[in-house]
């Protein structure tokens, strides 16, 4: 069982049993989402109960590539089980977290953990490797996610952080320098938020789905684990030979200033051209990059995307997370900053030298790093407030909330931007405070809904949850497969293998430069790697014309199969993976459909080809389909939100498409969803997955030639089987 | 351009209305757009410095022109819009020359806290 342990930990919290499940029943579906669905599937005999229920049943794993040498595949933890954030139904569904925590349990010699039933009062799990602890967290509750933490690592390494340890529960050698990893919930978790959050070391979070108040329901506080292990690979020298391989020919060699010149030549933001390893290496953050920092990366990856700065603020925490208050912060700031330019430009005009000082007058404060280390510490989902926060602002703005107003408030929201309304804000939240707090603990889909504003909102994009009651990312109306993965699936996919097509096609607009690769050039870039469907390159066609065709049916289901296999299940970090196109190699040809395969096999000495795996990935997206039909999903309720199919995109938007016969990237905006086409869209999807059109039901002849038989049955018996076509 | 006085100052100092705000957009590849409301002049200024930034140079004339009443601005920033240069570009004039009549409604006073 090379890149695995063989053993997955199974807690009940209600009995207090600790016992293992042995990995290699579950190994077929590889790892990861695949093995979460499996074992979900088996151990929750009635999928229909809800989130908070005690048999939720919550899965932490790990991939055989998990704590090996892997680029961008050893670090990362799929958390699945039924959610609370999603609407009308909290779906089954799955968030992912970076940091230490996955390959920490690899060395502590687990596979995965599984959460069953509900502690009487707060508990935390000590894992220290094969040993395993219910410890009374009562002393821990209430403290947020960082002090939680902290405490915890006191508690099993003592005072002395970076000398040797010895860990209970090992073998010979069972020394170790670093401190557990430690997953836990904050305030938000503990008061059953629907926007709570899971949080590991200082900026990683399974922010996705409510998983913070699901463990709030089990009164789990915390997990941590400390190993002492390491992982078996089949074959050592070519994990280390893979590695290199990756580096030499697909990374971007940042000591060769011909390499970096011809990067930034090809776009104005280093990452703004593709997800790939062949990027440079940057920290993706919204925020003014802290100027004493230095690179910060989850463990065994070579890029680090995220900053670790001297202030001590904002640690770790990058993308959207970085976001949620930056601007508002600028904005409040804003007098100085556009001082400061009215000078400069002021000078420039009377012919001063620039004074690149002054600029730096106008940078944001700490506001916008302290706000969102208070999403971290009280373990709120920051993507949930990226969108939400501008919904609070123009809800004050036109005067419905405030003091007195129709959604009355005391918050000082004139004060938005400063640290004292991020403190009050979020503090309301996670503590459920009366009114506008509780409110949003139930996600602002919710209290919109409650506010008596959901409907208009939504009609007029105002409120901008396109789809399950959940924030918009990447718009559908114009990049297709991310809308159509979401509506078909239980969440925001936030899968960005097919963005730098937008990113290349719009930047080459705006910027009047050549595209790095040509509208044509890179339909055939991606669809020719596209197993089983390579060679249709209208799956590449963006085209109003194309957008409801069974070439984007392929593309959608190829997409669907790709990502619950190589990058859920696998484990491949969404910010390297697919590499379809990569900037650093002559050819743009990125590592896509060979890479995946070789590391897999140098880990586990399996021959699993890269369309194996899509093809395995297409089982799991039938037994995760399966799963939630069973909860109640029919065609009926995956529908956009209003603004999608009534209000056109208005923004520049360029992707590859077809126009009279030639390549081009062709503007898309303008364009809404229509609804009509789309309903027959989903038919066509539907059929093309063996599944019944006028339900979205799997079929049971589908499942069962996927080795599905089970949760055929259970779909039968359920009266939730898709007809069969006649 | 003229130095702006009275109405016209005031109206490039203030603080707008929901239904006077300009939207523009951060262009990002983590997210696509994210959209940000501008309650103001120095507002649209400071999201004209951020990396990115898009917003509909058509749309900003008619804002100058209407909700602000700079008419003078708003020609000026149709000229550097029929410029043939890229949009960023094009974004970066436009900053600047916002930029300036912000300046030219400040008070000296007001820089102070640059020095
Ligand atoms: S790219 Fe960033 S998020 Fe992904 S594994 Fe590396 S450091 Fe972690």
């Amino acid at each position: 069982m090379n890149g695995y342990t063989g053993k997955i930990l199974r807690v009940n919290l209600t009995s207090g049993r600790i016992t293992r499940l042995d990995t290699r029943e579950y190994s077929p579906w590889g790892g990861g989402h695949g093995l979460g669905s499996a074992i979900f599937f088996d151990l929750v005999k009635d999928k229909t109960i809800e989130g908070l229920d005690p048999r939720n049943v919550i899965t932490i794993m790990t991939s055989p590539l998990t704590g090996t040498l892997i680029p961008g595949a050893a670090s990362r933890t799929e958390m699945q089980g039924i959610g609370v954030q999603s609407y009308p139904i909290g779906w089954f569904t799955r968030s992912n977290v970076g940091g230490r925590f996955g390959p920490m349990l690899k060395f502590a010699g687990w596979d995965g953990i599984v959460i069953e039933g509900r502690a009487e009062k707060p508990v935390w799990l000590d894992l220290r490797n094969d040993e395993v602890r219910i410890e009374d967290a009562r002393p821990l509750w209430g403290l947020d996610t960082w002090e939680t933490q902290a405490r915890i690592w006191k508690i099993v390494c003592g005072e002395s952080f970076g000398d040797w340890n010895e860990v209970a529960g090992s073998e010979a050698d069972g020394r170790t320098t670093q401190r557990p990893a430690v997953l836990a919930i904050g305030p938000a978790g503990e008061n059953l938020a629907r926007v709570g959050a899971v949080i590991h070391d200082a900026g990683n979070a399974a922010g996705q789905g409510g998983f913070g108040a699901v463990w709030g329901s089990k009164n789990l506080k915390a997990i941590s684990v400390i190993g002492t292990g390491s992982v078996e690979v089949s074959d050592p020298r070519e994990v280390l030979n893979a590695r290199l391989w990756a580096k030499r020919n697909y990374g971007l060699n940042v000591d060769d200033p011909a390499a970096l010149d011809q990067l930034l030549e090809t776009s104005v933001h280093p990452r703004g051209t593709a997800v790939s390893p062949g990027s440079m290496p940057a920290p993706i953050v919204f925020w003014q990059w802290p100027r004493q920092s230095r690179p910060q990366a989850c463990m065994g990856c070579p890029v680090g995307c995220r900053t670790r700065n001297q202030s001590g603020l904002g640690n770790e925490s990058s993308c959207g997370e970085s976001g949620v208050y930056a601007m508002y912060d600028l904005q409040k700031h804003s007098g100085l900053l556009a001082k400061a330019m009215s000078k400069l430009v002021g000078g420039m005009l009377a012919g001063l030298p620039l004074d690149p000082v002054l600029l730096l007058k106008g940078k944001q404060t700490d506001a916008a790093f302290r706000a969102t280390d208070l999403l971290q510490k009280y373990g709120i989902n920051a993507f949930e407030f990226l969108l939400g926060l501008l919904y609070l602002r123009s809800l004050y703005q036109m005067k419905k909330l405030g003091p007195g107003r129709e959604i009355a408030t005391d918050l000082p929201f004139d004060k938005l931007g400063e640290e004292e309304l991020a403190e009050k804000l979020f503090h309301a939240v996670a503590y459920r405070e009366a009114g506008l707090g509780d409110d949003l603990a139930e996600g602002f889909y919710r209290a919109a809904k409650k506010w008596g504003r959901l409907e208009e909102d939504l009609n007029s994009g105002l409120l901008r949850f396109a789809y399950w009651g959940l924030p918009d990312h990447y718009d559908p109306r114009f990049q297709l497969e991310w809308g159509y993965g979401s509506i078909l699936g239980d969440r925001d996919i936030n899968e960005h293998g097919f963005v730098a097509l937008f990113m290349i096609g719009t930047l080459s607009q705006l910027l009047r430069k050549e595209p790095i690769v040509t509208a044509e050039e890179a339909a055939y870039l991606f669809t020719s790697r596209m197993a089983p469907f390579q060679g249709d390159l209208r799956m590449l066609d963006y085209s109003t014309e194309n957008m409801y065709s069974e070439s984007m049916v392929k593309l959608v289901a190829w997409h669907r199969r790709y990502t619950r296999f190589w990058k859920q299940s696998m484990l491949f970090c969404d910010l390297l993976f697919p590499d379809f196109i990569n900037p650093a190699v002559p050819d743009k040809r990125g590592m896509l459909g060979e890479g995946e395969p070789r590391f897999f096999k140098a880990v586990t000495g399996s021959n699993l080809s890269f369309g194996d795996g899509i093809e395995l990935g297409r089982k799991i997206w039938n037994l995760d389909n399966a799963i939630w039909t069973l909860q109640g999903r029919h065609r009926d309720l995956a529908r956009f939100s209003p603004y999608i199919y009534q209000t056109p995109f208005n923004k520049p938007a360029y992707l590859p498409g077809l126009k009279n016969g030639k390549w081009e990237y062709l503007s898309v905006r303008g364009r809404s969803i229509d609804e009509k086409k789309f309903e027959e869209w989903k038919t066509r999807y539907y059929r093309f997955e063996g599944w019944d059109p006028t339900t979205g039901w799997p079929r049971a002849r589908t499942l069962e030639s996927l080795g599905l038989k089970s949760a055929a049955d259970e779909l039968k018996a359920a009266g939730r089987i898709g007809r069969e076509e006649t | 351009m003229t130095q702006p006085r009275g109405r016209l100052r005031e109206a490039v100092l203030a603080n707008l209305e929901f239904k006077q705000r300009l939207v523009g957009s951060l262009l990002h590849p983590r997210l696509g757009y994210l959209d940000i409301d501008l309650y103001g002049f120095s507002e649209v200024v400071g999201f004209l410095c951020k990396p990115n930034p898009v917003l509909d140079l058509g749309e900003l004339q008619t804002w100058l022109f209407a909700t602000i009443g700079d008419h003078e601005l708003a020609g000026k920033v149709a000229e550097v819009d029929a410029l043939d240069l890229s949009y960023f570009e094009k974004a970066g004039r436009v900053r600047d020359l916002l930029a300036l009549r912000l300046s030219q409604c400040l008070e000296p006073a007001d820089h102070e806290d640059l020095s």
